[in-house]
């Protein structure tokens, strides 16, 4: 499951490249451009979180609070002080992954629950600073106005345009986390997922890999929030509550924890749900999550990417029968 | 001879209890030595805080003329003490070459940044290391299992697969803890012109092993323990006979 061949990587290039001119092409679902943007940048978080979790084995329900970050200073910076928008997508990278390092360093001493604990009380802590600080923030109100994208002074204005932004930002990424898999320091996390004890006597410096792959990670979910503001154009501190963190985490559970194709799928699938299939379930929207994250727990632990390995395993049994 | 290592009036307290008290002892280089005593003496505490993994009290470990106490234990282990763990600690989902590939890990130079990138160098070190791990498995006897999953082989392979990535930090020093528990007489054997084949690398061995048949036979020298002090050292034939020895496992 590890080894992610090149085919498969320019098989995944090719459906990012066509994907939205089917849409495109057919009125009935040109709406669904709208949701694959959504689901790129929720990629740009769970492709991080899959990495920290799945692989380095360490929890974060607190990744919302990158995302806001990166959102709020892309949005205040860019509508308040006029900068221009990628030096605040700069900016908001750094100042997240500067306080994903101050998190990182007490926080990921913890293990297990109390490591869930520590980050989900950052989160909720930023959430509040979102909600409070009206001045910059806007509050609870929230804050609007933000800019569209310019590249080389081209401006990024209609979906498709948006779409490939945030898609080939999507590839960049991966393609980095697949090559890092796949090195010296993937393997380090993985080890460090199986046994500390046994990483740390093989040389692998544990504290530091931690912190490293958190901050990675934070980065990626800064980059995305960034996106996020320029695209919605609208911020509130909603879209960043603990329940998104949650939702972060049904992503990569329900795509497969133990591959990074799993934080893909369950992005995808989650911003499907949200923003089209589950509408009809109005409040109950939460309960129809809840059901999921358990179905997919108990019956496909790996998630849905062992899918269609199981599926094939299951043919074979059913075809070795018939011969038998 | 050259002296690597050597521990002095070493204690180790947990809460109130001492595991050890006042120990001392010394490793020679390409000497096998084992650490022998009944159980809970505290032969395991003792590879613990060589490694790194406990914190004495008191007391000095001197690897090469540099103290070690207190250091991290990926630190220890890049000056060059290595070990297996006593319950198998492989990296049970991933595969047994990259098993040992984690042990070159400290001879590698890519980041989290070059590696995301797979800069030319990365990948050719990349090269270098899988060949590498292919040869210490060629060494230990696992090459034709390098694509199986870790916890997919028996234990006493899996064993033996903790001691090629041991190897493959390239020690100067390996602490093995019970490696031959679990293992049949055959195995056991073939463990033995192992180790042989580790010291005629000129690597030091500190092995802590309950099987004593093993132990006298591969052993240049033996520190036994009890109830954390150090109750006797020499070589096997001076072991065996030694009455303090013959006190502390069969009377009392």
């Amino acid at each position: 499951m590890f080894h992610i061949t090149i085919k498969s990587r320019i098989v995944f290039i090719a459906i990012v490249l066509i994907c939205p001119w089917i849409f495109y092409l057919i009125p009935a679902v040109s709406h669904y451009l709208d949701i694959l943007i959504f689901a790129g940048i929720y990629c740009l978080i769970t492709i991080g979180l899959s990495l920290l979790m799945g692989y380095a084995g360490q929890i974060s329900l607190g990744h919302a609070a990158f995302f806001g970050i990166g959102a709020y200073i892309s949005g205040i910076l860019t509508t308040k002080y006029g900068l221009n928008p990628w030096v605040c997508i700069l900016i908001a990278l750094f100042v997240s992954g500067f306080i994903a390092y101050c998190i990182g360093v007490p926080t990921l001493k913890l293990h297990g629950h109390y490591l869930a604990m520590g980050t989900l009380a950052f989160g909720i802590i930023t959430f509040i600073i979102f909600n409070e600080e009206i001045t910059y923030t806007g509050g609870p109100d929230g804050m609007g106005n933000i800019k569209e994208l310019q590249l080389l002074g081209f401006p990024i204005d209609t979906n498709m345009k948006y779409y490939y932004l945030v898609w080939l930002t999507v590839v960049l990424a991966l393609l980095f986390s697949v090559n890092l898999i796949q090195s010296r320091v993937g393997r380090a996390l993985r080890a460090i997922h199986t046994s500390e004890v046994a990483a740390s006597s093989m040389g692998v410096n544990v504290a530091g890999y931690k912190i490293q792959i958190f901050v990675f990670s934070a980065i990626l979910a800064s980059i995305s929030g960034s996106f996020y503001a320029h695209y919605i154009k609208f911020l509130n501190p909603t879209s960043f509550d603990l329940f998104f963190s949650i939702k972060l985490l049904i992503m990569i559970v329900m795509g497969g924890m133990r591959s990074i194709w799993g934080a893909i799928i369950g992005a995808v699938i989650i911003a499907f749900l949200s923003f089209e299939w589950l509408g009809a379930f109005h409040e109950f929207e939460t309960l129809a999550y809840g059901a999921i994250l358990l179905l997919v727990t108990i019956f496909l632990p790996d998630g849905l990417v062992s899918l269609p390995g199981k599926f094939s395993e299951q043919i074979n049994k059913y075809l070795s029968k018939i011969k038998a | 001879m050259e002296l690597i290592l050597s521990v002095d009036s070493l204690d180790v307290i947990f809460g109130g209890l001492a595991a050890l008290k006042d120990v001392g002892f010394t490793i020679q280089k390409g000497v096998i030595k084992s650490l022998i005593g009944p159980n809970g003496a505290g032969k395991s505490t003792m590879l613990n805080v060589i490694t790194g993994v406990i914190q004495s009290t008191k007391g000095d470990i001197h690897f090469y003329g540099k103290r070690i106490n207190g250091l991290a234990a990926h630190k220890i282990s890049r000056l060059g003490i290595s070990r297996t763990f006593q319950h198998v600690e492989t990296f049970a989902k991933m595969s047994v070459l990259e098993n040992v590939m984690v042990g070159c890990h400290s001879h590698m130079s890519a980041n989290l940044l070059t590696s995301g990138l797979s800069l030319f160098n990365v990948r050719r070190e990349e090269d270098r290391v899988k060949n590498e791990a292919l040869a210490l498995l060629d060494f230990v006897g696992l090459l034709d299992k390098k694509y199986q999953e870790a916890s997919s082989l028996p234990i006493g392979e899996q064993r033996i697969l903790e001691i090629a990535r041991a190897l493959a930090t390239r020690p100067k020093l390996l602490c093995l803890d019970e490696p031959a528990a679990g293992l049949n007489e055959s195995d056991t054997n073939q463990f033995s012109i192992l180790v042989r084949e580790i010291k005629k690398k000129g690597i030091s061995i500190l092995l802590i092993e309950h099987d004593m048949k093993l132990v006298m036979k591969i052993s240049d020298e033996l520190t036994v323990l009890n109830y954390g002090q150090k109750i006797a050292e020499g070589t096997p034939i001076e072991i065996q006979n030694d009455p303090v020895v013959h006190e502390a496992y069969l009377g009392g």
